[in-house]
């Protein structure tokens, strides 16, 4: 009987290799604390013969915060063609080809005008050799062309926001200290955050939520010079009259990004040219009034927060929290001739668009240092001072490309994942129970055995979630007890077969056999078309239904196992070596 | 040997003899969803239509009419409020027409009060992946159909395919009008709940069509497919009612100890095991008959 050896070592081994990869799992949900890769001298010694792999709770059982993000693509592509446009300035500007304007049309494609074919063969010429990957050829009359993106750079665009995106969004969520968090590329263009644990969600969007793109722009409202920008008085006339016309306000409640654009869409002609129209926003703390005041500025940015290297939380005199930053080098260089062409001028920080103060320059400002004050006279202290920290933050660990668009956003709370956790197992106890009690009544010790087979099939599914690192969900509980209900249907096969064929008056070693066989073409057929229904699940591949999908065909797989080969061996063992005569069945 | 048995093993009814009158039965509850669909429609989750949804438990009694009037007050309009258990604490909100930027679980907290409710959880659904969710829901259900089809087709005759085909689809569609009829929400775990039933409907034909291809084998081409049919079903009688007696074993307790939309996935389970074993025997059976005649007769014209 050697294969009945070899057979029961297999099943002896998988049992205990089972266990062994449920080990890490147990301990992390006893302790609270799990095995570390790289076991320190202070813990137990076995620690480093167990795997560090273990089943991960789903946030639904677990409780936390579950977001996913989309970027504003329009803004990427737009600052990407402006970037574009001010490179085939600047090297056309160095071939020496005069005659030439560049300019941005309302979709974001490069209009450029020039006075004679020579020089357009000559940007020609430019264009093939340096920027032939990224630029497409739109349309073309005698003294303009329009060039746009090309799709192909278009993509690589995209996925390095993306990338860009994942990268700023961990170094931000690192800083602020969240256990185990989770953040990856969801699809092509899509951002998955979880945070387990985490029931508050309302500061950590904030810091997700913020572009943090910063600038320093000069201020162009000059009341004194009547051919000149609008006064502030004119400007606030512009601003109400656009309200009035297009009937949208600007409010808190929603994002500003729209509206500014729009209204600098309006504004066209009305305003200098190479001027925008930004506010700045302050919130009352009692009435929770907001205010908001608008400014001229010079859309060229002195400098932005590419030249930043470091910024911190620091206090001022009157011992308010401020933005502390340090340019780069060559940032400060910048900045100090910048403001030493403009003493006497106003220059604005600009923090996503918003205002956050527009200081007079009194001299020239050298060693590239500047602040940022919070505005605290609206504000409790508390807001303030996390303000203040998140900004340096978001500042430091550097700007998104774009803003991010919450698309989902999901909060459960602590006590629904344990409530669900306990309804989960319960069902899963109580259904195993149940066909423990049935199958016993009605196969016998066959029954039971068959039992027995779909409490380990449980066992495996288990082992294999923890070594794969599986998240067990709500709907994967659910999943799980089904897959328990349905695989029982192979043992029903079989015994079926089997008392088909003792009543047929075959032998029992005969019956067992013969019963073997002729089931196993309906079990494997019935097993891979759920299989098949099971991986469309799959591929829908969202969340919990991930979970439901992934513990359904790890059990249907491994059903296949526990009732033809496990079951069979004990039959093997226990009857048909004995050569018995009768079968409890 | 003696066997505990509840089915007889020599039993021999004479399905096929009767199916016409549950071809009718099928097609009006066919028929009964499908206009039930265009007419009343889905309660579809605010997965797939976009919208806010919380989960909040009072510390106190709380009326109904209390969370009512809360949401009007910070303007929520159209609000759905749903009582949860009969202790007058949890309250489920959905408010659909709403996107991320609203913030209705703050607005809530803060209007009713910090310390007076516990959010339970609170979900929000941006209108764009509600209807991505809605396309590859509906592009998963149909891969999968196809997927099983062509598998059948490639492991039985193509006689069977038909047959199985529309069981399949009579089963997604029926269990479907469980929760079409009841008003539960349809969500993603709902889309789980069909394409589990669509396996399991499958597995169950597949019984009966390997114990089809069976006698076939034993009896030859010649013997007529419907005794063989017939003896089939009889044949499998038992494990089909078993089998699907052990999966209710397992169901049931999910109803009872579940809540939500877990406990819709496993009543619609309920359903699907139902009328899996019906649509086995009543509606791919008859099928396979009739695809059968119409080859024969198709056959006969051809000489």
């Amino acid at each position: 009987m050697k294969s009945i050896t070899w057979r029961f070592i297999t099943v002896l081994f998988t049992i205990l290799f089972s266990l062994y990869l449920l080990v890490p799992s147990a301990i992390k949900f006893s302790t609270g604390k799990a095995i570390p890769k790289f076991p320190k001298d202070s813990d137990p010694w076995y620690y480093s013969y167990l795997p560090a792999e273990t089943l991960q709770l789903g946030l639904d059982l677990m409780g936390g915060l579950h977001l996913v993000l989309g970027i504003d693509f329009e803004e990427v592509l737009k600052d990407s063609s402006t970037n574009l446009k001010n490179q085939l300035k600047e090297v056309t500007e160095t071939a020496k080809i005069d005659g030439l304007k560049w300019e941005m049309t309302p979709n974001h494609e490069i209009l450029v005008t020039f006075n004679n074919d020579e020089t357009w063969t000559k940007v020609e010429k430019v264009i093939s050799d340096s920027f032939s990957q990224s630029i497409d050829f739109k349309a073309q009359t005698n003294t303009t062309a329009t060039l746009a993106i090309s799709p192909f750079f278009e993509a690589e665009i995209r996925n390095r926001a993306i990338d860009q995106s994942l990268e700023t969004l961990r170094n931000r969520i690192d800083e602020f200290g969240i256990a185990e968090p989770i953040i990856q590329r969801q699809g092509e263009e899509k951002i998955l955050i979880q945070f387990p644990g985490v029931s508050d969600a309302s500061r950590l969007k904030e810091i997700i939520s913020r572009t943090a793109k910063l600038s320093f722009q000069i201020v162009r409202t000059s009341p004194d010079n009547p051919s000149g920008p609008p006064s502030e008085d004119e400007l606030n006339a512009l601003v109400s009259t656009f309200e009035k016309n297009t009937g949208t306000k600007l409010s808190p409640e929603k994002p500003v990004s729209q509206y500014l654009k729009t209204l600098n869409e309006f504004l066209l002609g009305k305003i200098p040219a190479g001027t925008e129209v930004l506010f700045n926003k302050e919130t009352d703390v009692n009435t929770k009034e907001t205010k908001y005041t608008p400014y001229l500025l010079s859309s060229e940015a002195m400098v932005t927060g590419e030249d930043l290297q470091d910024a911190y939380v620091g206090y001022n005199d009157k011992n308010e929290p401020i933005v502390n930053f340090q340019l780069t080098p060559l940032g400060a260089t910048k900045f100090e001739k910048a403001t030493g062409d403009n003493v006497g001028n106003y220059m604005a920080i600009v923090l996503d668009r918003n205002v956050h103060s527009a200081p007079v320059i009194r001299s020239k400002i050298g060693g590239g240092r500047a602040i940022i004050e919070m505005s605290s006279r609206y504000r409790n202290p508390q807001e303030v001072n996390d303000d203040a920290k998140d900004t340096a933050l978001v500042l430091r660990s550097g700007a998104l490309p774009a803003r991010m668009e919450f698309l989902e956003e999901r909060v459960i709370g602590p006590s629904l994942g344990a409530d669900s956790i306990r309804a989960g197992t319960n069902s899963l106890l109580a259904g195993l129970g149940l066909i423990l009690v049935f199958m016993g009544v009605y196969y016998r010790l066959s029954g039971i055995v068959a039992s027995f087979a779909l409490a380990f099939n449980g066992l495996l599914v288990f082992a294999a979630m923890a070594a794969f690192q599986g998240t067990l969900t709500l709907p994967g509980l659910a999943g799980l007890t089904l897959t328990l209900g349905m695989a029982v249907d192979a043992n029903v096969l079989i015994f079926e077969h089997i008392r088909e064929e003792l009543r047929n008056g075959k032998s029992v070693n005969l019956a067992i056999s013969e019963g073997y066989h002729r089931a196993l073409s309906a079990i494997m057929d019935g097993n891979l078309t759920t299989i098949i229904a099971g991986l469309a699940l799959l591929s829908f591949g969202y969340g919990p239904i991930r979970g439901f999908a992934v513990t359904l065909l790890i059990g249907l797989v491994a059903s296949i196992f526990t009732a033809i080969f496990v079951t069979r061996l004990v039959f093997d063992y226990f009857v048909v070596s004995k050569e018995k005569q009768t079968l409890s069945i | 040997m003696k066997f505990f048995e509840l089915i007889p093993s020599n039993t021999n009814f004479d399905f096929i003899g009767k199916f016409k009158i549950f071809v009718v039965l099928s097609i009006v509850s066919i028929t009964a969803t499908l206009v039930g669909v265009s007419q009343k429609g889905f309660n579809f989750g605010i997965d797939f239509t976009g919208g806010s949804m919380i989960q909040a438990r009072f510390n106190e009694v709380t009326p109904i009419e209390d969370v009512r009037a809360t949401l009007e007050k910070i303007g929520i309009e159209g609000a759905s409020v749903v009582e949860m258990g009969a202790s007058h604490h949890d309250f489920l909100i959905t408010a659909r027409n709403t996107d991320t930027t609203t913030n209705l679980d703050r607005k809530f907290v803060e209007a009713i009060g910090k310390d007076k409710l516990t959010i339970q959880q609170a979900d929000v659904v941006g209108p764009k992946v509600g209807s991505e969710l809605r396309a590859s829901a509906l592009r998963s259900l149909f891969y999968s159909m196809v997927l099983i089809m062509i598998y059948i087709w490639f492991r039985f005759d193509f006689r069977f395919a038909p047959g199985a085909t529309v069981a399949l689809i009579h089963d997604v569609i029926v269990a479907s009008g469980f929760y079409l009829f009841t008003g539960r929400e349809f969500t993603i775990t709902a889309v789980a709940a069909l394409l589990t039933i669509a396996g399991y409907s499958v597995n169950d034909t597949i019984v009966i069509y390997d114990r089809v291809r069976e006698l076939m084998r034993v009896g030859g081409e010649k013997i007529d497919m419907k005794v063989t049919i017939n003896r089939a079903i009889n044949l499998t009688l038992s494990r089909t009612l078993l089998t699907s007696a052990f999966t209710a074993l397992v169901v049931v307790p999910l109803i009872l100890i579940t809540e939500g939309e877990i406990q819709s996935f496993a009543m619609c389970m309920m359903v699907g095991l139902f009328v899996g074993s019906y649509s086995t025997i009543y509606v791919a059976a008859p099928m396979t008959i009739y695809t059968e005649r119409y080859l024969n007769r198709n056959k006969a014209k051809a000489r």
